[in-house]
């Protein structure tokens, strides 16, 4: 039989060409789910994940994602923050606006130019009809109360004036480190939406040990002294689908770079429903794969919503085998527009 | 970049169990500056349970080309199950079930009053990567006429299914059962789960394929089959109290084993009235049923068979309500 003996030489130099960088990736990711990593497989296109497993949060789920992006850790972090889904429409993210770090009700008027689509029209049923004593949106009682007069006393449609006041509320609470005073009333309780972020961020420590530094320097932590806080990098506002029904969201984005590493924390710490916050972790590595410089990306997504609670057993695991799903279709989005 | 897991994460694939309760206030008051882990301290252990009932009319029942007269079927059946999470990926499966169909007869029918099962449920989930979830399950138990029940009216049938998770919309699933004493002793059947539109399912999985339509979180109206069925031990007089009518009797039915089936075709809803506890109410028309009559087929001698049915066309009308839930 006639052999190949060039072969192995070069797929022996293709693996040279990554495998000094490999075992600092390893080691790099040693707080992450994934070990033995394969950047030569990562870089042609895998999207490796991890389910978060059993946490000790009932309304919790969460995966691991890792992947490279043929763009230098610069771009990627850019991207980050200036991406917006909704030119993607498998993701079903209705809109997606950055706002100005002073922002007025103003800046929300994308409200009003929302798509017309059953989705949206569930949105704005939900407002239209609220009732406090049977909540189907997210709202703290004096939101609620604030929703029920405005609905009485206008004339004109109140969705995009209600809705601005709703999120720049919210919002100011959140930077000025107000977040622990914000709820959601419930008809069967009240949840606090900081403490949804904590039993998240907490769920896995190796996890929280990685982000703690970051996560110290955002109003998460009570008592941060405003002039120690970090800025965001991006303040954001969106409107997306969950199970045909529109919510609107709002969150924050904060990074942190040093020479060997980027890392950025998307903290979306309120929605109008169907999920009651969300977090999502990104670590970047610049790395070099057969002579270009590309990007390591690890990323978490950690979520709290109602409906997790009641998966449990084989229904939860399967809930997080979708999840790795839907989480792959975004990382695939998001990529396909960095390269 | 945020993530777009909002649509399918929260599928609640069934399932629910109440906050009331759960809302815990957060003892971290901050994001404090050591890393405290969080401790699982006790095995989570699932919980789900299904309990239905369902009459269907009578219809014409024949032996060959004679008519028998007219068969009714009250079917009832129950369900519970405890899955103990051992590890991420591995869930035992403990319970138990028990199934019952009384059917009306004619005096002349060579059939019996009663095919009822009681039996336990012992198996397995288990996650294969990210993609498979397999499930096997042993049902020992007592499948029979509940009359005279000894050593013979006892069976074990195993299941084994397989999900392979192609993408979030659309599902490939296998099921295979494994029952020595029926006269098909193994039986695979394939099914697709498909969301080909927001609102629409089409969950052709076996024993009941369905086309489904969500109207909103709490109702959805489906239209499909529904196969009911089960192998069951006739007792060792079966024959001789089941004749043809007075001073007649088929003794040579005398501990044999009956495989039942009925299939249905109709439409219903379920309504999630709570998030773990659903209703389920549906009705339509009984086209087939079959009553197999046979010796055991463990040792797989060569024994003739005893069919009793309906021809298709001369069935009769169901009505079928169910709740389940999981905790």
């Amino acid at each position: 039989m006639k052999s190949f003996p060039f072969l192995p030489l070069a797929l022996g130099a293709s693996l040279l060409t990554v495998l000094p960088l490999q075992a600092d990736v390893n080691s790099d990711l040693a707080f992450s789910a994934f070990s033995n990593v394969d950047l030569q497989a990562l870089a042609g296109g895998t999207v490796q994940q991890s389910r978060g497993g059993l946490i000790n949060f009932q309304r919790g789920i969460t995966s691991q994602s890792l992947y490279v992006v043929n763009a230098a850790p610069a771009v990627v972090q850019s991207k980050l923050i200036h991406w917006n889904q909704s030119s993607h429409s498998n993701l079903k993210v209705w809109l997606h606006q950055s706002l100005p770090q002073q922002w007025t009700t103003t800046d929300f008027a994308g409200l009003g130019s929302l798509p017309d689509n059953s989705s949206v029209k569930a949105l704005r049923d939900a407002t239209a009809k609220f009732d406090p004593s049977n909540p189907s949106l997210q709202l703290s009682k004096e939101e609620g109360q604030m929703l029920v007069t405005t609905l009485a006393a206008a004339g004109a449609d109140p969705f995009v004036g209600v809705w601005s006041q709703i999120l720049s509320g919210r919002i100011s609470n959140f930077l000025n480190g107000r977040l622990g005073s914000e709820t959601y009333v419930q008809s069967d309780g009240t949840i606090q939406p900081l403490s949804e972020l904590k039993n998240l961020l907490h769920a896995d420590p190796r996890i929280y040990g990685q982000y703690q530094h970051l996560l110290n320097q955002t109003p998460l932590k009570a008592g941060t002294v405003a002039t120690t806080r970090l800025a965001p990098a991006d303040l954001y506002y969106e409107v997306f689908d969950v199970q045909g029904e529109a919510a609107i969201g709002t969150g924050a984005i904060y990074q942190a770079a040093s020479p060997a590493t980027i890392q950025s924390a998307d903290i979306e710490f309120y929605d109008s429903c169907g999920i009651y916050v969300t977090a999502e972790l990104d670590q970047l590595w610049p790395v070099t794969i057969d002579g270009r410089n590309e990007t390591l990306v690890w990323r978490a997504d950690l979520v709290s919503a109602p409906n997790i609670a009641y998966l449990h057993g084989t229904e939860r695991l399967a809930s997080g085998m979708v999840m790795l799903e839907e989480v792959k279709d975004a990382i695939e989005a998001f990529r396909s527009e960095c390269q | 970049m945020k993530q777009s897991i909002r649509n399918t994460l929260l599928i609640a694939i069934l399932g629910s169990l109440l906050l009331t309760g759960l809302r815990a206030d957060d003892s971290k008051d901050e994001i404090a500056p050591t890393v405290a882990a969080p401790i699982e301290e006790s095995t989570p252990v699932a919980q789900e349970f299904t309990m239905e009932g369902s009459y269907t009319g009578k219809s014409m029942t024949k032996q060959g080309s004679a008519d028998l007269g007219g068969v009714a079927n009250i079917n009832s059946h129950f369900n519970y199950v405890a899955s103990p999470q051992i590890s991420d990926g591995f869930l035992l499966r403990l319970g138990i079930d028990s199934e019952r169909n009384s059917f009306s007869l004619p005096s002349a029918a060579p059939l019996p009053n009663t095919l009822q099962s009681v039996n336990a449920v012992i198996g397995a989930d288990l996650a294969l990567g990210d993609k498979i979830l397999l499930r096997a399950e042993l049902h020992p138990g007592i499948y029979s006429d509940f009359v005279n029940i000894n050593g013979n009216d006892f069976d074990m049938p195993v299941q084994i299914g397989a999900s392979y998770l192609w993408s979030k919309d659309f599902q490939i699933i296998l099921g295979v059962q494994i029952d020595l004493k029926s006269d098909l002793p193994i039986i695979g059947l394939p099914g697709v789960r498909w969301q080909f539109a927001d609102k629409w399912v089409l969950s052709a999985i076996p024993p009941r394929p369905q086309l489904q339509y969500e109207v909103n979180n709490s109702l959805t109206l489906y239209t499909g089959a529904e196969l009911l069925g089960g192998t069951y031990q006739l007792n060792d007089a079966f024959g001789t109290n089941h004749g043809h009518g007075p001073g007649t009797n088929n003794t040579q039915l005398n501990n044999n084993v009956c495989d039942f089936t009925e299939i249905r075709v109709g439409a219903g809803f379920t309504w999630k009235f709570t998030p773990n506890l659903s209703l389920d109410v549906s009705g339509g028309y009984v086209p087939y049923r079959l009553f197999d009559i046979h010796s055991s087929r463990i040792g797989f001698e060569n024994q003739s068979e005893f069919e009793l049915h309906n021809n298709i066309g001369n069935g009769a009308p169901y009505g079928e309500v169910g709740i389940r839930g999981s905790f």
